[in-house]
C-alpha cells in the first residue's frame, strides 16, 4: 500500500513541511514542498490529503518553497514569495492568499518545464477510458463545466493543464484542486452537494477563487492514462434556452487549440506533429450552455 | 555550533562531476536531484546534457533527470534559433547602411557553433567601431530599438565611463542589445585598443553574412570579462565557455606549442595577458581542461597574490545555489567585488560611485511592492 498524505497527523505534517520538507505526488510529478505559512498548512492538507508520499530516496521534480521575505513582512502587510528551486520568478503577494499562490506557481512551473508534455490550458475530464478535452478562456466556464461533469459520473484528470504524452495517443493525470472563480463558486455549491469546498480567498487578482478538492477516485486512478476522445470548446452564454453543441472542421480546431497551449511554439515541429495527431483522433465541437444539466446530457451522448 | 558552518567544506557536486565525468555512474537518485538543481543555478542545465552525453553517461541518469536535461536542450535551442533569426536582421539591416557590428560573446558562440552547446544567452552582444556608435545607435532606434529604463545617474555612468551605451530592448520582440564599442571599461588601468580587434574580425561563413571577433579574441575577450567581473554568478558558465573555447583552439597537439606563443603575444598586445593567464589557470584548476603544458608556466603575480585568489576563484567558481554557499563564499565574492571595482575605476571615482550605487539599493530594500 502506498503512503498517503493523509497518513500523517496535521501536527506531524506540519512539522515536516517546516522543516526539512515533504515530498507528494501530483500527477505525474515528485514535488518537495517546504513552508512555514500556517493557513496554507491547513489548506494544503486539506485539499491534497490523498496524495501520495515519495520517498527521501527518489528524484525530486520541483522544489516548491513558500516562504514571507522577511522578519518584517511577516507582521507588516505580511507577503509570501514563492521559489522553485531557489528561484524566485514572482513578486510576493499577500500571505493569506498563499494556497492560490501555490497553485498558480505549479501551473507556471510545470508549463515551463515539464516539456516532455505539449500542454493545453484546458480541463480534462474521462469517461470509460476516454477523455474529453475541454479548452476554454479566462470566464469560459470551463472549471464550472469541469466540476459539475466530476460530480456527475466523470473522472477528473485535469482542472487547468492538459498533458499530451509523446506520440499524442494519450493524456497525462494530473488530478489537482479545481480553481472555482467568483459566480462559479456558489452555482456548484449548490449543483454539486457531495463537492468538497477549500477556504475562499476574496479579492486576489483574479477575483474570488475557492478550489475544490479532486474527487478520491480522480487520485486512485492517476496512474491511469487516458486516450483522446474529443476536443470540446465549452462556452457559457447566460440566459441561453438551448445547449448547443456544434461540430468544428478539424483544421479550425488545431488553429483554435494552438491559442490555449502553452509550450507549442517551443516544442517546434513536434508540437506541430502531436497536436494534429491529437486533432485528427478526435472528435471536434463547440459547447454553447447556460444549463449545467443539459450540458452534461449533451456530453454524455457523445458515448 | 556557532563555528561549525566556517568550517565545513562548500560542496558543489555539479563541480565534481565537471572535473572528473568518470563520477557519474556512482550517483545516486537524490544526488542526481542536486547535481541538476545546481546547474540550473548555474544556468549549466542545457549544457550539463551536452558533457554527459559526450562521456556516455546519460544511461546512469533516472528518466525524471533526462526529462529535465531533455527541456533544458529545447529551451537553449529555441533560444539559439532566435539569436540567429536576430543576428540577421541586425547585420544586413546594419550593413545595408554602411555600418559595421561585430558579434561577441553568447550570440558569437552560436553563430559559430564554438561554445555554443546548451548555451543559454540573456542577450545579444555587439562590438561596433566607436566612431560610427552614434549612427548605429540612431539607426537601431529607426526600427524599434529603445534605451531599456534606468535611472539618470546610470545613464550618465554608462556613457561617461563604460565600455557600452545602456541596454537596448526591442519594443516588439523584447531582445536586450548591448552595444558595445570596447571590450573593457574606459577607466580600466589597461586599455585594449578596439580598433586591432576590429580588425582581425573574421567572417562566420562565406557569404560573410555576420563577424565575429577572431578565435584568439574571442579567447582573450572571454577571459577579460570573467576575470574582470566583480559578481560571479555566471562565473561558473563562463568559465566552461573558456573550456570549449580552448579546447577548439587548442585542437591540434603538433601546433599547440606555436598557437600558445600567438596567443600571449596578443594577449600581451591587447593588454590582457593577466586576464589570459588566469583564465588558463583556473580553467585548468576548477574544471581540468587539458591545456598545452607551457600555457600554465608562466606567472604573472606574486605568490601572496595568487594564493588568495585561488582561495577566492575555487569558492566562487561554483553553482550560486545554497547548497555550494558557505562563509568561504561569502568571503571570496566579497573580496573579488571589491577586487572588480578597484581594477575598474581609479579610488576617486570609485568611492562616489559606490555610494551612490548602495544609497539606491538600499532605498529599494524599502519600497514597499
Amino acid at each position: 500500500m502506498t503512503l498517503i498524505l493523509s497518513t500523517y497527523s496535521k501536527k506531524e505534517f506540519c512539522r515536516l513541511v517546516k522543516t526539512t520538507g515533504l515530498n507528494v505526488k501530483i500527477g505525474p510529478f515528485n514535488i518537495k514542498l517546504t513552508s512555514n505559512v500556517p493557513t496554507f498548512l491547513d489548506n494544503f492538507y486539506f485539499l491534497y490529503s490523498d496524495c501520495a508520499i515519495v520517498g527521501d530516496d527518489q528524484y525530486i521534480d520541483f522544489h516548491i518553497c513558500l516562504k514571507p521575505p522577511s522578519i518584517v513582512r511577516r507582521w507588516y502587510r505580511p507577503q509570501v514569495n514563492f521559489f522553485i528551486n531557489e528561484f524566485r520568478p514572482f513578486k510576493p503577494l499577500p500571505i493569506d492568499q498563499t494556497m492560490a499562490f501555490f497553485e498558480w506557481g505549479l501551473n507556471w512551473t510545470i508549463a515551463q518545464q515539464a516539456l516532455q508534455y505539449l500542454i493545453i490550458h484546458s480541463a480534462v475530464v474521462e469517461k470509460e477510458g476516454k477523455a474529453i478535452i475541454l479548452p476554454g478562456m479566462p470566464g469560459a466556464g470551463k472549471s464550472t463545466l469541469c466540476a459539475a461533469l466530476v460530480h456527475h459520473g466523470w473522472r477528473l484528470l485535469s482542472d487547468e493543464q492538459a498533458l499530451i504524452s509523446q506520440d499524442a495517443t494519450e493524456i497525462v493525470p494530473l488530478a489537482r484542486p479545481i480553481n472555482l472563480k467568483n459566480q462559479s463558486i456558489e452555482v456548484i455549491k449548490e449543483f454539486c452537494p457531495d463537492a468538497k469546498f477549500g477556504q475562499i480567498f476574496a479579492q486576489t487578482s483574479k477575483g474570488d477563487i475557492c478550489h475544490v478538492k479532486p474527487p478520491v477516485s480522480a487520485i486512485e486512478q492517476i496512474a491511469v492514462n487516458a486516450q483522446p476522445f474529443a476536443i470540446v470548446f465549452p462556452s457559457y452564454e447566460h440566459g441561453l434556452d438551448q445547449t448547443k453543441l456544434t461540430t468544428m472542421a478539424k483544421g479550425e480546431t488545431l488553429i483554435e487549440l494552438i491559442n490555449h497551449c502553452f509550450n507549442y511554439t517551443i516544442l517546434g515541429l513536434d508540437g506541430f506533429k502531436r497536436l494534429s495527431t491529437l486533432v485528427e483522433n478526435s472528435q471536434c465541437f463547440s459547447l454553447s450552455y447556460s444549463d449545467l444539466n443539459s450540458a452534461i446530457s449533451t456530453l454524455d451522448e457523445l458515448y | 555550533m556557532l563555528f561549525a558552518g566556517i568550517f565545513e567544506m562548500e560542496k558543489s557536486i555539479l563541480n565534481r562531476l565537471l572535473q572528473t565525468p568518470s563520477i557519474a555512474p556512482s550517483f545516486s537518485d537524490p544526488q542526481w536531484d542536486l547535481c541538476l538543481r545546481q546547474a540550473q543555478a548555474a544556468n549549466l542545465l542545457g549544457r550539463l546534457h551536452f558533457l554527459l552525453q559526450q562521456h556516455d553517461n546519460l544511461q546512469y541518469l533516472p528518466q525524471r533527470a533526462l526529462n529535465h536535461l531533455a527541456a533544458a536542450v529545447l529551451r537553449s535551442n529555441k533560444q539559439h534559433q532566435d539569436i540567429r533569426a536576430e543576428a540577421k536582421r541586425l547585420s544586413s539591416y546594419l550593413t545595408e547602411h554602411g555600418l559595421e557590428i561585430t558579434f561577441l560573446k553568447g550570440a558569437a558562440y552560436v553563430l559559430t557553433g564554438i561554445a555554443s552547446q546548451g548555451r543559454i544567452c540573456s542577450d545579444i552582444d555587439i562590438l561596433v567601431n566607436k566612431s560610427q556608435l552614434n549612427q548605429v545607435e540612431q539607426r537601431l532606434e529607426d526600427v524599434g530599438w529603445a534605451p531599456e529604463a534606468i535611472s539618470d545617474y546610470d545613464k550618465k555612468y554608462y556613457r561617461q565611463w563604460m565600455h557600452e551605451i545602456p541596454p537596448m530592448i526591442h519594443l516588439g520582440r523584447q531582445t536586450i542589445l548591448d552595444v558595445h564599442h570596447n571590450i573593457v571599461p574606459l577607466t580600466a588601468e589597461k586599455l585594449p585598443n578596439a580598433h586591432q580587434l576590429l580588425e582581425s574580425r573574421c567572417a562566420t561563413d562565406d557569404q560573410q553574412a555576420h563577424y565575429v571577433l577572431s578565435p584568439m579574441d574571442m579567447i582573450l575577450h572571454s577571459a577579460v570579462h570573467l576575470f574582470s567581473e566583480g559578481e560571479l554568478d555566471k562565473g561558473l558558465r563562463d568559465l566552461t565557455d573558456l573550456d570549449l573555447l580552448f579546447k577548439h583552439y587548442f585542437d591540434d597537439p603538433s601546433l599547440d606549442h606555436c598557437r600558445s606563443e600567438q596567443l600571449f603575444a596578443r594577449a600581451q598586445q591587447l593588454n590582457i595577458e593577466t586576464s589570459l593567464y588566469y583564465a588558463l589557470r583556473y580553467c585548468h584548476q576548477v574544471l581540468k581542461t587539458e591545456l598545452p603544458t607551457q600555457c600554465l608556466m608562466q606567472s604573472p603575480n606574486n605568490p601572496i597574490k595568487l594564493l588568495i585568489l585561488d582561495y577566492c576563484y575555487q569558492h566562487t567558481l561554483v553553482p550560486y545555489h545554497s547548497s555550494c554557499q558557505g562563509v568561504n563564499f561569502e568571503l571570496s565574492c566579497f573580496i573579488l567585488y571589491l577586487r572588480s571595482h578597484i581594477k575598474k575605476m581609479p579610488l576617486r571615482l570609485l568611492l562616489p560611485h559606490l555610494s551612490i550605487k548602495w544609497w539606491q539599493r538600499a532605498k529599494k530594500l524599502f519600497v514597499v511592492t
